[in-house]
């Protein structure tokens, strides 16, 4: 199937080329998903809700890379979506490449502070996103943003991603991992506890 | 640091010792077709029964201790380093692993220079896809040509006098979880290439090219019906456990097949009498033997075929329905030997699920088998039926955590390949002692990502060192002796007529061995830990030498959290009685230079 | 006062006959298998049995408060003297009592024998998988070709004991088929196993019967009992890998299956490999959908399709985040898994 002769996969396209960004600010923002109707269909019913295809466009008066990899997880201290990206990083084979204990095998070491693409949540929102080119797999089309964020979140509980904040001392090389946050770790040992169905 | 082990009822080795005769214990002896030229070193095996025997015998029992560093080769490289080089003439040949950069070494000048290199510059995607680490196991000579895989599923072939690609076959899609890292394999004008990725569901195959111009002439697969397989009328198992019609498919949950694994990632053998090429298959995926009840053949099995059409011959499945990865690519030595009174022509596989096989190589036949690691996932085994005799307790279920099963996945040895001896009529392999903790997860099939599900930890088995370098009986299933080493023993071995055997540790030893009694006679600590295999030549110069890689990698890294793991590396290190060779000396100005490597600019690279 | 206790009678009879007496699809009092009749007739006998008891204890109890007593004697201290015959009553009723119970016991302990095992060798094992919220159902064949896997709907043969394997993959249900057997608990890290047989065609109802979580209510299974030889070609037919898509939308649809869907659901012949969720490799061979919370309809595939959280909160189908195009593809292609 080519896709200058169908237009069902142009719009496929396009969502994949604006899903990243928008999705990312739409959560971030905590923006609830709207209720817009679809084009063409019957108005949805009260509980059929279904997101627009993307209206936001392009971030304005911002390089995309460097906005996005500055902003923080909506997830981030959420103790059930940290039990939930870590479910999710062992269904969806992460844990195959890069290790149960996220310690690196196939793929690269999960809790040290060396990021390739970067450590912020949003750098690494992206590396799972879109993927990377020594093999790293793009989940944007089969994980929804939030499952990605939830993800991220796992990761962040690992003790090795730097705080949004500090992107641009990441930059610079100063990588001080006392001051990223071991809380969410906690938050996911005492979840986990409390609950039967936490187990990973 | 090493000790050696007396195993009792070693009797042979004392005597061998205390006889200045080499007396084979065994009368066991080898093919050495097709008898390359005296010196050479053309093949990663150095003959097609891939006993890693030379007959050069300046370096003996008696000088070896006086061996030093000759010269060394750095290919910048940073991934495992699993080859060993290649001597044809006076040229030598190197391939480095990821981005595998060809090298053409003058032997001839001081100081080695490079003759060319070449840059392939294969898709940098292929390293995220191989599950265990980017390493090459080797390269092919034939024909004039240098020929091997990259790790993103091309085959390709160099002028072996200046460096140009001559072609470039493409043989899988790296994007899917496919690599290639296997050593091809040439039998006169067909070169033989198997593929990687069953730890990512790719289904197994080896596929045989013309050497002149890439072409693919078959391709037969691990699992699927009986036409994929290349099972034919002439297809004839020994056990009546692996007879019937497309058990490629039956053996397997419907559909499953199709992400069978089984790869072709290991050595191959040839016996030129029989006409018949033998090659192993890995495990079958996922990993999770719950998910796929069947014995799941032809996976963790071996094939013995035709090389000129692929039809298979016979096949044995070393563990059906292989429940810990112990996979069937180890390589098979062919090797001829009396059992029982009787002159049998066999091979010997050490597999990874601990058991050594003697099997007869015209019928499939299992004739010995006896474990020579540490294991407990059997309680014997069933030689009438060739089954080992799996204890249920052993198996893994899905989510629960089993304790303590001996071998862990990378077996009680993996694919580093073991040498034959002649004159002792011995086998020689760095093995390991080493067992896991397994929890299996469930797994889903996604494309380019593992089709897996093991979660391991590993640990010492009983002793609390990790590896043995051994010699071993193939006639009675029976170490002779042993060579406890800290760390893993994961580096080829190699055996030559002067009585030495050679071999390295994880943790960056190389060290001679009378292979007549495990005497350990000389040891030199390299850069990096050795996972390669030795080979030995004859140099312009009339020396023999004995080369190594040092740069460790590979299955070898389990083990970096041991205390004292090497860094990675990307030496080779030649050694020659006392150091001597052209290119070491007082002066040494005149040397001529090389050309420069494939660094930078100033290389030739591919078309891509 | 007397109506109003009768309308109270009048409004607990509405509420529970219904349940309990009629031939619903959850019924217990109508079952249809060696697995269940015994315990079934066990229960209306020990039923009865207890009623016919506290009938005769009524009776009997009334009989002594209404039986008329020697009028008192004037005048004189009334005595309590035994005159006679009481005690046998003792005797007689503690014998009676203790003959009934050991019935039961022997009746109870017969029934369970009865029903702990099949009574003829089971000619087929299917392994269920318990997930938060639906059955994940295994077909385990022999050669191993024959072994596949679908969800919530299991098929069984009329008249022959089918073996069942529980196994607990997140927390404890319990797998519950009234009409065909008694419930059995699916825990995780074990493996439990049962057997139903069904002795009629027809569709039997389920439930997951230990509260499990947020959906627990909507984890739904059915046994269709069918003749042996429909059965069979039902097998067959769950063998065969998905059609080739034979139209553009098609194409892009199962396109979209392959990225958007396949991590975790898996349809054969479309290289879709997941196992997070439901083997959708024939679908529409099924009634219902999310373990039978929906009718198996376009319209449903489509909404739950759209938006899963919406219809089934908490499930583990994300929201799809699809456009109309997209989901209008995405659902003509999975309803071509026949």
């Amino acid at each position: 199937m080519k896709e200058e002769t169908t237009p069902l996969v142009g719009w496929f396209a396009s969502v994949v080329k604006v899903l990243l960004v928008p999705g990312m600010t739409l959560l971030a923002s905590c923006t609830p998903q709207g209720d817009t109707a679809r084009p063409g269909t019957k108005p949805p019913s009260a509980f059929l809700t279904v997101p627009a295809a993307s209206p936001l466009g392009e971030m304005a008066g911002a390089a995309q890379y460097d906005a996005s990899l500055e902003i923080s997880n909506p997830f981030a201290r959420d103790s059930r979506a940290v039990v939930e990206g870590r479910r999710l990083f062992v269904a969806m084979n992460c844990a195959g490449c890069h290790g149960y204990d996220a310690g690196g095998a196939m793929g690269p070491n999960l809790t040290d502070t060396a990021w390739r693409y970067g450590g912020t949540p949003g750098g690494i929102f992206q590396s799972i996103h879109s993927g990377r080119p020594q093999g790293m797999p793009a989940w944007g089309l089969a994980l929804p943003a939030q499952d990605i964020w939830k993800i991220v979140a796992y990761l962040q509980t690992l003790g090795a991603t730097l705080a949004p904040a500090d992107y641009h001392a990441g930059l610079q090389g100063d990588h001080d991992v006392t001051s990223v946050a071991p809380q969410p770790r906690q938050l996911l040992e005492t979840y986990a506890a409390a609950h039967v169905d936490a187990k990973p | 640091m090493a000790c050696v082990v007396a195993i009792p009822l070693s009797a042979p080795a004392e005597a061998a010792e205390s006889t200045a005769s080499n007396q084979s214990v065994n009368g066991a002896s080898a093919n050495f077709a097709p008898g390359d030229p005296k010196g050479e070193w053309r093949r990663q095996a150095g003959d097609f029964a891939n006993t890693r025997y030379s007959i050069l015998e300046q370096i003996d029992a008696g000088n070896a201790a006086r061996l030093k560093i000759a010269w060394t080769f750095s290919d910048g490289a940073d991934y495992g380093h699993e080859g060993a080089p290649l001597v044809v003439g006076s040229t030598m040949y190197l391939v480095a692993p990821f981005p595998n950069v060809a090298y053409a070494l003058d032997l001839s000048k001081p100081g080695a220079p490079i003759i060319w290199s070449y840059a392939p510059n294969p898709s940098p995607l292929a390293i995220g896809k191989a599950c265990c680490d980017a390493v090459i196991r080797g390269w092919a000579y034939a024909e004039g040509k240098l020929i091997y895989n990259l790790l993103d599923d091309h085959t390709i072939a160099l002028d072996a006098r200046t460096g140009k690609e001559i072609w470039r076959t493409k043989m899988g899609n790296v994007e899917n979880g496919e690599t290639m890292t296997m050593p091809p394999f040439v039998i006169g004008r067909k070169v033989f290439v198997g593929n990687s990725g069953g730890e990512l569901g790719k289904l197994g195959w080896l596929a045989a090219l013309d050497v002149d111009s890439g072409r693919e002439i078959w391709r037969a697969y691990s699992a699927g019906p009986d036409s994929l397989v290349k099972i034919g009328s002439d297809f004839k198992p020994f056990y009546s456990w692996m007879q019937g019609t497309d058990l490629g498919v039956s053996t397997w949950p419907v559909d499953m097949w199709k992400t069978a694994g089984g790869a072709a990632w290991g050595w191959i053998s040839y016996d030129p009498q029989l006409n018949l090429l033998y090659y192993g298959t890995a495990n079958p995926g996922p990993r999770v033997p719950t998910q796929r009840p069947g014995l799941n053949l032809w996976t963790s099995a071996m094939f013995a075929r035709d090389p000129d059409t692929g039809a298979a011959k016979w096949a044995y499945s070393f563990t059906p329905h292989d429940q810990w990865d112990y996979d069937g690519v180890n390589e098979n030595v062919l090797i001829d030997l009396p059992i029982n009174g009787r002159q049998r022509q066999v091979l010997v596989q050490f597999n990874r699920n601990a058991y050594a096989y003697t099997i007869d190589r015209k019928t499939g036949e299992v004739l010995v088998a006896a474990p020579f690691a540490y294991q407990n996932w059997s309680s014997g085994f069933d030689l009438k039926n060739a089954l080992p005799i799996v204890r249920p307790e052993m198996q893994p279920q899905p989510n629960v955590k089993l304790s303590h099963v001996c071998p862990p996945d990378i077996g009680g040895k993996d694919w580093q390949p073991a040498a034959f001896s002649p004159k002792t009529g011995l086998l020689y392999a760095g093995i390991f002692n080493i067992c896991m903790d397994v929890t299996d997860h469930p797994q889903s099939y996604i494309p380019g990502t593992p089709y897996d599900g093991m979660e391991m930890t590993r640990h010492a088995a009983p002793g609390d060192h990790w590896g043995e370098f051994m010699a071993w009986d193939a006639a009675r299933g029976k170490k002779v002796w042993a060579i406890e080493e800290k760390f893993m023993t994961m580096s080829g071995a190699l055996a030559t007529a002067g009585n030495v055997v050679f071999y390295g540790t994880v943790d960056g030893w190389f060290r001679a061995v009378d292979a007549r009694n495990g005497k350990v006679l000389w040891s030199q600590k390299l850069g990096s830990g050795v996972i390669g295999a030795p080979m030995t030549y004859l140099g312009p110069d009339g020396r023999q030498y004995v080369a190594i890689y040092a740069g460790v990698g590979g299955a070898a890294m389990v083990s970096k959290s041991m205390k004292g793991f090497p860094a990675r590396g990307n030496t080779l290190y030649v050694f020659s009685i006392d150091g001597l060779s052209p290119s070491s000396g007082a002066g040494m100005l005149t040397a001529e230079a090389g050309n420069p490597t494939a660094q930078g600019d100033a290389h030739q690279t591919g078309t891509r | 006062m007397r109506s109003a206790a009768a309308q109270r009678f009048a409004v607990l009879s509405a509420l529970v006959t219904p349940c309990v007496c009629s031939a619903g699809p959850m019924s217990y009092f109508h079952t249809s298998g060696s697995a269940v009749d015994p315990i079934t007739a066990l229960g209306w006998g020990l039923g009865i049995a207890c009623l016919a008891i506290v009938a005769l204890i009524g009776v009997l109890l009334l009989a002594a408060l209404f039986r008329a007593r020697a009028p008192k004697p004037e005048g004189l201290v009334r005595t309590v003297s035994r005159s006679g015959s009481g005690l046998p009553w003792i005797y007689i009723g503690t014998g009676v009592s203790t003959v009934v119970l050991c019935g039961m016991v022997i009746w109870t302990l017969l029934t369970l024998k009865l029903v702990a095992a099949p009574h003829a060798a089971t000619g087929l094992t299917i392994e269920i998988r318990a997930h938060q919220w639906w059955w994940e159902i295994r077909y385990v064949g022999e050669p191993p070709a024959r072994t596949f896997v679908t969800a919530n709907e299991l098929h069984i043969p009329v008249g022959t004991p089918v073996s069942l394997r529980l196994i607990g993959d997140d927390v404890i249900h319990s797998f519950w088929i009234p009409a065909l057997a008694g419930k059995t608990d699916v825990i995780p890290g074990q493996t439990n196993n049962a057997w139903i047989e069904a002795d009629k065609p027809g569709v039997y109802r389920g439930q997951c019967s230990e509260y499990c979580g947020l959906q627990h209510a909507h984890m739904s299974a059915f046994v269709i009992a069918e003749p042996k030889r429909q059965f069979e070609a039902w097998w067959q037919q769950q063998l065969a890998p998905s059609q080739p898509p034979r139209s553009a939308q098609l194409v892009i649809g199962a396109e979209l299956f392959r990225s958007r869907c396949a991590a975790c659901h898996t349809v054969r012949g479309i290289g879709a490999g997941g196992i997070l969720g439901p083997d959708l490799t024939h679908l529409m061979s099924r009634n219902t959908i999310a373990a039978g919370t929906f009718r198996n309809s376009p319209e449903s595939l489509s909404r739950w399709i759209a938006n899963a959280q919406a219809l089934k909160p908490g499930s583990r189908m994300p929201q799809m985040d699809l456009t109309a195009p997209q989901l209008d593809a995405v659902t003509a292609f999975v309803q071509t898994l026949r």
